[in-house]
């Protein structure tokens, strides 16, 4: 980087010397210092929690804490992978975790293309609406569907039994393994759509263009040109979901426990929270699970990397001008509509009327028509009085906010520095650390800041600042396949123009890589936002009298004070904020030109 | 786009500037570790040795005013309770405060299972929050055999009885949860609700009917005969895991879904039966009996940051004054008040188990039914 020379400085007075100086060094090292200060961040962020996590796997944990042990074995390891239960677990998170990020990556790629790619009537609307349950938490959107799909008396199966005449239960069983993997994958499918839709809108038609002229077909031009382009975006969300589907405890909990259906997740939650009363978390067990999640992890990644090392195949966005066109699908435009309309009745708007429904009716009062007369609004007084729940509502706020705004800025340093300073050593490790907290448990990083919060005398711990803390670690990885995913599209020599003009490299990232970057910066920044408000099991793990988040007041009042109405009541408002905002990025996508 | 940057900047700002009042007010209101006021280290000595050594079982007011004036100076209590609706114990709250002004009451709901790690962890860190923690006396073992409970003359400040005084006057027995079966009477008719433990395992049970927690707490029942015949009872755990239970995780789903039809029966505690009756749920209880299970009360960590508030507020907590508030919860005796009334008439008897064997057997038949009716554990 060459330094900026400001001539004459030497007659100025000492103070503008000195302040001249300082900015011509600090311009001359700029990329090194916003190297150093984002390695720094990443590793304080992931190295602490791992380290916790091996030392965990090591240390005699059971009816001992890793800090009372007072040798260290590996017994757990013995424990784990001599158990046969561990390789049950394994067979099921396979099964569940292939058939999860299978439906929903198909659900996706197919919406992303309908959306951004043709002229599909309504898109504009169905990209908002594909947007909207993403702020519905994991465990309202499995209360409802126990709600719907239950065997005994779920809405939907009495229906179907008085329709055809069925004997009961069933026919539908919501507690199977795949009922645990349709639920779920109706949460990831916003959530990847959000994260690979931008990349759809980038990619450069003169490429399908050519494979048109030359005689190729619409389908043929999706699976030999655009899907290639497409493949560090799908291929970011495919290895995420892979470890998010591994992780993914609410649904496989809610789904999976009454049938004796378990999964790794299931596992590491038994191991935190032992079903014998009184017995301390195992969290010897729990982390040696943990250290698998994170070797598949790290053997993700390096996959990852190999693959897209010459990131110049994936460039769409380079210095010519483009256009994005669409595909015109003629008399077929309507089927795209139908069939996201089908979707949306399935997987929103089902599950948000039994909300609804619950919500304002009496507890345990059946769907009829004599029930509607005693609907009321009795639910929603009482969140109203209820102290805990405005304090919530605010912290709710500010977490989520914060860790956006804080895990978005960050990623997109990481991200840069990894797509644009390939082959430095800091940078590669920066990299892989970013996204080897993937594979740290949410459960396993919530204890690992108890303890180490728990014991430094800086104060956050007990505050909401602790949670802010661990859910910026969470949504690392996410952001940054995001933002390297969009950055690998931007050809490198818009940048080079600004550095031959003279911009330092703090410049040309603000004026020239963040325009660019803003529709996906905006997608990020709404999936860490909604992530951490939806998000349980960190709030939960790390709450304190009075930083207790929304979701952690929901998990209290559904599960341990049973007030089926009052939880109904408070999802309603994180599902009208959810719809907020997918409005909102839809304004957005649409003022750039995406949608 | 450097305005939108700014604008954006300017929203985090705010944002932030928000949130720092927050962090400090924990921080300020729950110090790391007060130094421990004893009762009598701010009273002039006098007075003091004339309140040390009040006689057994003799309250003294001189030690509880001399409480409450250390208490004052503390000024709160973080008053960890088991999961509830936090406006139901707003009368005890309120009662306490008006008679103790001064001192803050916070209430703060956590599982048993959550608190005792936390407690663990946060004592070994020096940064422990909780002043009094509540839960069934199965979960404070840990805590004891650690030695992070105070023991404490509770009788000088409290007309608690003896026999309420568990574990070295560790732990204080204030309620008891007492297990119930329960039937959702849409679904099933009084004459064909259990009358015995082993109903359940009867073959109209089978197929996800009986609505379990996976702690294995429905083995409470078992517990006597568990002391005398560890062979038969193992049998019988077999035999209810071929009945394929309806697994929860917390007593208030079992109960839950009971009440909304989705289980016939259920185990749970009778103080969730209440609450869900209270909503209007068919449910009733069924007359299995004996019932056996642990005390519900509270103890007082060591190095808790406010000791002297939470000494007095548990003492009057304990007290008889504090009896009319406490029928106002679902929390009694199971003599007492609505919860009395409701295992009369289910003619179903509560036994406490109250020695630290009798809570180990209640502890190992649990682990056991864990053990048959969970595969995977």
């Amino acid at each position: 980087m060459m330094a900026v020379y400001e001539p004459g400085v030497e007659h100025l007075p000492v103070f503008q010397q000195v302040t001249a100086r300082t900015r011509a060094m600090v311009e001359g090292h700029m990329a090194r210092i916003i190297l150093v200060l984002t390695a720094a961040a990443v590793i304080y962020l992931s190295v602490p929690p791992i380290a916790v996590l091996l030392f965990s796997t090591v240390r005699s944990t059971q009816n001992t804490l890793p800090f009372e042990a007072t040798s260290f074995t590996f017994a757990n390891f013995v424990r784990v992978f001599s158990s046969s239960v561990t390789y049950e677990y394994l067979l099921n998170t396979i099964w569940y975790v292939a058939g999860t990020v299978g439906i929903a990556l198909t659900i996706a790629v197919a919406f992303s293309w309908f959306v951004e790619r043709t002229n599909m009537s309504l898109r504009r609307l169905f990209f908002v609406l594909t947007l909207m349950p993403m702020g519905i938490p994991g465990i309202v959107l499995g209360m409802s569907w126990i709600l719907l799909a239950n065997p005994s008396n779920g809405m939907l199966n009495v229906a179907l039994r008085d329709l055809f005449g069925l004997d009961g239960p069933g026919p539908l069983q919501i507690y199977s393994i795949w009922g645990m993997i349709a639920v779920t994958a109706m949460r990831f499918v916003p959530l990847m759509y959000l994260m690979i839709s931008g990349v759809f809108a980038r990619v450069d038609p003169s490429l399908e263009e050519a494979g048109s002229t030359s005689g190729a077909r619409p389908w043929l031009n999706f699976r030999r040109i655009s899907i290639p382009l497409l493949a560090p975006a799908i291929l970011a969300a495919l290895i995420y979901f892979v470890v998010l589907g591994i992780e993914a405890f609410e649904t496989a909990g809610l789904l999976g426990f009454p049938n004796h259906i378990f999964v790794f997740s299931t596992a590491i939650y038994w191991a935190i929270y032992p079903p014998k009363a009184g017995a301390l978390a195992d969290f010897g067990t729990a982390s040696t699970y943990g250290l698998l999640l994170l070797a598949a992890a790290a053997a993700l990644i390096y996959a990852y990397r190999r693959y897209t090392r010459r990131t110049e195949r994936f460039v769409t966005v380079t210095g010519r001008g483009y256009r994005p066109r669409l595909i015109d699908l003629g008399k077929w435009r309507y089927v795209p509509a139908i069939v996201m309309a089908v979707y949306f009745l399935i997987a929103v708007v089902l599950p948000l009327s039994v909300l609804l429904w619950r919500a304002f009716s009496p507890a345990y009062a059946t769907v009829s028509i004599s029930a509607l007369g005693q609907l009321n609004l009795n639910a929603f007084r009482r969140m109203a009085q209820n102290p805990v729940l405005m304090t919530a509502a605010t912290n709710t706020v500010i977490v989520g906010i914060v860790t956006a705004c804080v895990t978005m800025m960050l990623v997109t340093l990481v991200s840069w520095l990894s797509v644009r300073r390939r082959g430095n050593r800091t940078v590669a490790l920066t990299e892989y650390l970013a996204f080897l907290i993937l594979g740290i448990p949410g459960i396993v990083l919530a204890l690992a800041l108890i303890f180490i919060y728990g014991s430094f005398p800086i104060g956050i711990y007990g505050t909401i600042w602790i949670i802010i803390l661990g859910l910026v670690t969470l949504t690392i990885p996410f952001g940054t396949r995001l933002m390297t995913a969009a950055l690998m599209q931007i050809h490198k020599e818009l940048e080079e123009a600004a550095e031959t003009s003279g911009a330092n490299p703090f410049t040309t990232l603000v004026r020239i890589v963040l325009p660019l970057l803003w529709p996906s910066f905006l997608r990020g920044f709404l999936w860490v936002f909604v992530f951490s408000i939806c998000n349980a099991t960190v709030p939960l793990m790390l709450q304190a009298y009075g930083n207790q988040t929304l979701t952690v007041a929901l998990w209290n009042i559904w599960f341990a004070v049973g007030d089926f109405p009052l939880a109904c009541a408070m999802a309603l408002p994180l599902v009208v904020l959810s719809l907020a905002l997918a409005l909102s990025v839809g304004r957005q996508s649409l003022l750039v030109g995406s949608v | 786009m450097k305005k939108r940057v700014a604008r954006m900047g300017i929203v985090c700002l705010v944002i932030i500037l928000q949130g720092l009042p927050l962090m400090t007010d924990q921080a300020n209101s729950a110090p790391k570790t007060a130094p421990t006021i004893s009762a009598a280290a701010s009273v002039p000595p006098t007075l003091a040795a004339a309140a040390s050594t009040p006689a057994a079982g003799q309250v003294s007011q001189q030690a509880i005013q001399t409480l409450y004036t250390a208490a004052k100076a503390e000024g709160s209590v973080l008053w960890q309770t088991v999961p509830i609706d936090p406006t139901q114990l707003q009368p005890l709250i309120n009662a306490f405060q008006q008679k103790y002004p001064g001192i803050k009451i916070s209430p703060f709901a956590l599982s048993s299972a959550d608190v005792v790690t936390r407690v663990i962890t946060e004592s070994a860190a020096g940064s422990l929050r909780e002043d009094i923690v509540w839960s069934t006396v199965t979960y404070f073992l840990p805590l004891f055999s650690r030695d992070l409970v105070v023991s404490y003359n509770w009788q000088s400040v409290s007309d608690v009885s003896p026999s309420n005084l568990l574990f070295n006057n560790r732990y204080i027995h204030i309620y008891d949860s007492v297990p119930v079966i329960i039937y959702n009477t849409k679904m099933v008719s009084a004459a064909d609700a259990p009358k015995s433990f082993q109903d359940l395992l009867n073959p109209k049970w089978r197929g996800r009917k009986i609505a379990i927690t996976n702690t294995g707490q429905v083995a409470s029942f078992l517990v006597r005969q568990w002391q005398q015949d560890k062979q038969g009872v193992l049998a019988q755990l077999d035999q209810l895991a071929k009945q394929q239970p309806f697994m929860v995780s917390t007593i208030t789903d079992a109960a839950r879904r009971v009440a909304s039809g989705e289980v016939p029966i259920g185990y749970t505690f009778c103080e969730q039966f209440r609450v869900v009756t209270g909503d209007g749920a068919p449910v009733a209880i069924a007359p299995v009996t004996p019932s056996y299970g642990a005390p519900g009360g509270m103890g007082i960590p060591k190095n808790s940051p406010h000791p002297n508030a939470a000494k007095l507020f548990l003492s009057w907590l304990s007290s008889q004054d504090a009896r009319p508030y406490w029928l106002k919860t679902p929390f009694n005796s199971w003599t007492e008040g609505a919860q009395g009334q409701a295992l009369k008439a289910a003619g179903v008897q509560f036994v406490s188990l109250e020695t630290e064997k009798e809570i180990n057997d209640l502890n190992e038949v649990m682990a056991a039914t864990v053990k048959a009716v969970t595969p995977a554990k």
